[in-house]
């Protein structure tokens, strides 16, 4: 009876981050602009993958292994902000109609680059 | 116990077919991306989705090392956006500092120095 708990649990975890995923993917095809599309895509970094890894966690149970899962959450949370940073000023740089789509001024970065 | 056993292969044998069709939007979303943000967003998501396949086929086949794996593949995901990024920057760079030096007398062609600066 308590390993059905349990597999209700995983069960449960693992179509939350299922749904999840659908989610991001129709939002990245929803969207009409990079930067909005990257908005959509990062849900699948944090909370995708934290629902999926939970569940299977859950299933493990906690030995060395689940560490090693939990170490993989971890480091998505810490490197999808910085690689949604980098992308986002590539597109701010290379963006020519940013003004259309985006209520943003102009690209400091690429202002401080021309003066340096 | 066996149906128990059963039970998690099939929920996570669904999960992982998920994760594929998941995978194919992204890397069409990688394809035909207008510009090329989008297409480091795809290719990103794909990273992404392939860490949590690799995770999935970690518990179905019973292979405990393809946690490792999936650790290293969450690594160089990340390292290849970063240099997508940093390759398309500096080239975009490069570019328009050329463009920008070809109208005026300046023909220096260095890339980092602009003319006008």
């Amino acid at each position: 009876m308590l390993e059905w708990i349990r597999f209700a649990a995983a069960a449960a975890l693992a179509a939350a981050g299922a749904v999840v995923l659908c989610t991001s993917v129709l939002g990245v095809f929803r969207f009409k602009f990079a930067l909005n599309r990257m908005h959509a895509a990062s849900v699948i970094d944090s909370l995708g993958v934290l629902l999926i890894i939970a569940s299977l966690i859950v299933a493990f149970g906690l030995t060395v292994l689940s560490l090693k899962l939990a170490l993989v959450v971890v480091f998505l949370w810490i490197t999808s902000p910085v690689a949604s940073h980098l992308v986002s000023r590539l597109e701010v740089m290379t963006g020519e109609d940013l003004a259309r789509h985006a209520d943003i001024q102009a690209p400091a970065e690429k202002v401080r680059d021309e003066r340096d | 116990m066996e149906t128990i056993e059963r039970a998690y292969l099939g929920l996570y044998l669904t999960v992982l077919v998920i994760v594929g069709a998941c995978l194919i939007f992204a890397l069409v979303r990688a394809i035909r991306g207008p510009r090329t943000a989008d297409r480091i967003v795809g290719v990103n998501m794909a990273g992404t989705l392939t860490t949590l396949a690799l995770a999935l086929l970690a518990y179905i086949l019973e292979l405990r090392d393809v946690v490792d794996v999936c650790l290293i593949y969450c690594l160089a995901s990340f390292l290849s956006v970063v240099v997508l990024s940093k390759v398309y920057v500096t080239s975009y760079r490069e570019r328009s500092a050329r463009n920008a030096g070809r109208p005026s007398d300046a023909e220096s062609d260095a890339g980092e120095e602009n003319a006008d600066a």
